[in-house]
């Protein structure tokens, strides 16, 4: 297929870049109201103690102090009532717990009462002043200690114990298949909890009407998931809460879950004036959702030809204080890439007493894919065959049966493969001694869900898109690309605006890769519509049946005029033309990625250098392809650091001891090289360009490339990540 | 027929069959057979954390998705990212 | 609460005074009372860059600087940079080679990045980077923040050394 289009896979500068680079965008926390006042959130001290008493008097009593909020404040409701938005049902006593404690506080940082005061000093300081008689209770930290009998127990009315679900996918004849092998490997990885780390801390500010209605301030990944949460939260109809998403720093996972939002209502409410909160960074890590640790086994089997004969995981994820740790699509993905005939995959998600966990990009697939690509590494070097040329012996193809029952339709698997094969890096001698080349590959769903968007023509032959989707990364410009595409205009005739949840159909969250893919689907669709309404005025003006429309010009019987002539003319020939369209689609394409990076660790401080690092992954169709690369150079450089260094260092007592930027200690510039990148396009026949979507896939493997590099650096096959100094040296 | 594949969880429901054939014009229509015969099981299979795959692609129409006499039904997860 | 002082600046070439309170950072001052909300706050304890501004002659994270301490002193923010509606070359520079994603670090990148190419006209890829450590991005990867430094370097170096020869 060799489709050649005008503006798609061209690099333009983004519509909101100039806002960008002179500080002129406005982000939740540059928002100024009149009368706005600001608010503080007092956190538990304990990972996990009962609530014997709160006393917030002296709280109110602080001079500059106009509202304090418990759980008490929210509006009474059914102690069961479930609230799905989207996401899956969730107890609402859950989803009010992880956002104002009641009776039990579950992980250290869990928020127990909010101050909203005249200025965020004055509210710091009224928290401070708020007493909270704790019992402590013992807690418990990873999911193989919350698993073991006699571990304490989070949530009592669980049905067993800390283990809050489970999830199983069989195949084939499990037995037969390892009967088959000629060579078994089995290993068993642990990955420790990592945050998001978006520099923008999270932030909410709202007012609660005197009629009734309340407005929201947010950087949210999703302003209508927002909204609806909001309103679950608080008991309310989703029409009486209107969002209004602000440019977002960051999100990756983490800013789709409503932490502040409800509370702000709540303080505003109370205080009869706006209220802006604002985490600290330290709230960040510990009163947000970072991505779950983890353990996970896998044992392969393989016949002499590296066919895998049968393949079986068994994978307990830490949730965190409630349900929902991301160990169902750790499943689902753990053997995604290849095509196995006999699986056995369990899965258990366990609560813990750390924060309630959250999406990642690719949520969960790391942690597993860790094991499976280091295990099939071991294969490959112990059948001597190349471990890029082992996975392509078993990769998975058109037809490929998923071990959770779907089959693929079109899937990059081989071609990304052979992309990586094919690189100059790959071909590249390594630089010396100590140093190790590690592969690896992962698998990502991407999602589909609603969304929608407007097009209105303007007399000046540009158009104006009104969408949903908060931009990330660049979303406004490659969805302008897609309308200009197929309106035949540039991408800057196209004026992009994301609007709040009152202004625009439903939208999902720009999350799961899918805006590009989505909300450029109704992009395209309302475009359409735009062309069929200009075709026929231009079949009005002119007097005939049919006209056509090509590379932005409308013709018919040797007359013609291009957009912008017509546009003019819109007025005279029956008025402006304005289209929207919400799709729900079906066609979302999965995307394969696959990383290639060397390293050299020094054997006596046991810190590894990242030296060389290409990432390839599978776009469908890159839109703007530097924002393809984009994706794939972040995705890559968080796997590294998620690798290498970062984790949640929590003491005994569940205090998190490395709560601070400096602690935590995400790559710097100093940490990497430059991130070369591959970009592999097979088009998903799902969508009218081919878009599969690429924000998620390229965070899978650099986990188990950097351990398989380390190992032939190092001799080592550590079974910890991260992969830091004392790991590396044994310590 | 259509075939409808149960999750491995739900197969103590159904005495350990893991895939049956069944008639009918949508999921739903399908879903009344299985009913019948496996009193119960719709509570396992219609849930709001559970997507209704059909031919091998998620279906935002749910049980009113049409089906084949060759179509595969599987329920998974619901999933949407980061 | 106490007392509020009274400070005098010169920021972005115009002199402005305020009023603050002591405890108050110079990145609240500058978000909060003076209203140039530009300069970005990632972390509040110096770690993230993301509050870089320019305080006489040398870069600081304003989370780190008592707004009082800037009395008689000149500061420079993101909104000074580009000379009326003409982009600084490292504004175009980031636009062109899409240096920002989410955008929230891109302020204290610039600012820190023009202290840099003041310094080094034609940084080395390693000076860049050892440079820009103290300012954290988590969407790109740094790859093209580092491309996009460079190329400024070679437009503003180029520009000059046009300029010399006519």
């Amino acid at each position: 297929m060799s489709t050649t289009y005008n503006v798609i896979g061209t690099r333009p500068v983004r519509h909101d870049g100039a806002d960008k680079v002179t500080g002129r965008a406005l982000y939740g926390a540059d928002l100024q109201l009149a009368r706005m006042i600001q608010g503080a959130i007092l956190r538990s001290p304990h990972a996990h103690a009962r609530i014997l008493r709160i006393d917030t008097s002296k709280a109110e009593a602080l001079p500059g102090v106009y509202a304090v909020v418990t759980a008490a404040d929210f509006p009474p409701a059914p102690a069961d009532k479930i609230v799905d938005f989207g996401e899956g049902d969730t107890p609402l006593s859950s989803l009010r717990g992880n956002i104002l404690a009641s009776g039990k506080v579950l992980y250290s940082g869990h928020a127990v009462a909010a101050v909203a005061a005249v200025n965020a000093h004055v509210a710091a300081e009224a928290a401070a002043l708020i007493e909270v008689d704790y019992e402590p209770l013992p807690c418990v930290l990873t999911a193989p200690e919350a698993m073991a009998p006699g571990a304490p127990i989070l949530h009592e009315e669980f049905a067993n114990g800390n283990v809050a679900d489970q999830i199983r996918y069989e195949m084939g004849d499990l037995a037969a298949g390892f009967a088959q092998a000629t060579l078994i490997v089995e290993r068993e990885l642990d990955t420790a909890t990592v945050h998001q780390g978006y520099i923008e801390p999270q932030n909410a500010t709202a007012f609660w009407s005197s009629d009734g209605r309340i407005h929201i301030w947010c950087s949210t990944q999703g302003s209508f998931v927002a909204r609806d949460a909001t309103a679950a939260v608080l008991d309310v109809p989703v029409s009486q809460v209107k969002v209004t998403p602000m440019e977002i720093g960051g999100g990756f996972g983490g800013k789709i879950n409503v932490y502040l939002e409800p509370v702000a209502a709540l303080l505003s409410k109370k205080a009869g004036r706006p209220v802006k909160l604002v985490m600290s960074r330290r709230d960040v890590f510990t009163g947000t959702g970072p991505t779950p640790g983890s353990r996970v086994r896998v044992k392969i089997g393989v016949n002499d030809a590296g066919k895998i004969t049968a393949a079986q995981s068994w994978l307990a994820y830490e949730a965190g204080a409630y349900p929902g740790a991301m160990v169902v699509p750790g499943a689902m993905t753990v053997f995604a890439c290849y095509d196995i005939e006999n699986v056995l995959i369990e899965g258990f998600d366990v609560v813990v007493n750390k924060p309630s966990t959250a999406a990642y990009r690719a949520p969960g697939a790391p942690n597993s894919a860790l094991a499976t690509e280091t295990v099939l590494d071991e294969i490959a070097e112990k059948l001597g065959i190349d471990p890029l040329e082992l996975r392509l012996r078993n990769a998975a193809k058109e037809g490929t049966r998923r071990a959770d029952g779907p089959r693929y339709k079109r899937i990059g698997c081989v071609e990304v493969l052979e992309a990586m094969k094919a690189s100059p890096h790959y071909n590249a001698p390594l630089p010396g001694p100590h140093c190790g080349r590690g592969v690896a590959i992962g698998f990502w769903f991407n999602a589909g869900l609603p969304s929608s968007a407007t097009l209105s023509v303007n007399a000046d032959g540009t158009v104006n898109l009104i969408e949903g989707s908060t931009d990330i990364g660049g979303s406004r410009t490659s969805l302008s690309m897609q309308a200009a595409e197929v309106l035949g205009l540039r991408a800057e005739d196209i004026h992009p605006t994301v609007v709040d949840t009152d202004s625009v159909g439903y939208t999902g969250v720009t999350g799961g890769s899918r805006t590009t893919f989505s909300t450029g689907l109704a992009v395209h669709d309302a475009a359409q519509m735009v062309v069929e309404q200009m075709k026929a005025r231009a079949a009005r003006l002119w007097a005939v049946e049919a006209v056509e429309f090509a590379n932005g010009v409308f013709s018919a019987n040797g007359q013609s005029l291009t957009f912008a002539e017509l546009a003019a003319q819109l007025g005279s020939t029956g008025g402006p033309v304005s289209c929207s369209a919400t799709v729900n689609p079906k066609g979302v394409g999965g995307s394969i990625a696959g990383l290639i990076i060397d390293v050299k660790v020094d054997p006596e401080t046991g810190k590894t250098d990242v030296l060389r690092v290409t990432s390839v992954q599978d776009a469908g169709k890159a839109i703007h392809p530097a924002y393809v690369e984009g994706q794939m150079q972040g995705g890559t450089a968080q796997g590294i650091g998620w690798a290498l260094n970062e984790e949640y260092f929590m003491d005994n007592s569940g205090d998190m001891r490395n709560g601070s930027y400096l602690d935590y200690r995400m790559p710097t510039a100093l940490d990497l090289p430059m991130i070369e990148t591959v970009i592999v396009e097979v088009p998903n026949p799902g969508h009218p360009f081919g878009v599969r979507g690429v924000g998620e896939a390229n965070i899978v493997p650099p986990l188990a490339a950097c351990a398989n590099a380390i190992y032939r650096a190092t001799g080592k096959r550590l079974n910890r990540v991260p992969m830091n100094p004392a790991t590396i040296l044994g310590l | 027929m259509a075939t409808v594949f149960f999750p491995s969880l739900v197969r103590q429901q159904t005495g350990g069959l893991a895939k049956i054939e069944v008639a009918g014009a949508t999921v739903g229509e399908l879903m009344i057979a299985i009913e019948a015969r496996f009193p119960g099981i719709s509570q396992h299979l219609l849930r709001p954390n559970l997507a209704i795959s059909v031919d091998d692609e998620v279906t935002p129409l749910g049980v009113l998705e049409p089906v084949r006499p060759d179509s595969e039904v599987h329920f998974i997860a619901a999933i949407s990212g980061g | 609460m106490s007392a509020k002082v009274q400070v005098q600046t010169t920021i972005n070439n115009e002199p402005v005074e305020f009023l603050c309170e002591p405890r108050q950072s110079l990145l609240e001052c500058l978000r909060d009372v003076v209203g140039l909300t530009g300069t970005k706050e990632g972390c509040g304890d110096g770690n993230c860059g993301s509050c870089t501004v320019k305080l006489g002659d040398r870069i600081v994270t304003s989370c780190l600087v008592l707004g009082v301490e800037a009395n008689g002193e000149s500061i420079t923010t993101v909104e000074g940079l580009a000379h009326g509606n003409t982009l600084h070359p490292l504004q175009k520079a980031f636009l062109e080679h899409a240096a920002l994603q989410c955008g929230i670090c891109t302020p204290g990148f610039l600012i820190a990045a023009d202290a840099l190419l003041q310094k080094h006209p034609q940084p080395t890829e390693e000076q860049t980077r050892f440079w820009l450590a103290n300012n954290l991005c988590r969407c790109t990867g740094y790859d093209k923040i580092i491309r996009a430094v460079q190329a400024a370097a070679t437009e503003i170096t180029t520009t000059k050394s046009n300029g010399a020869a006519q």
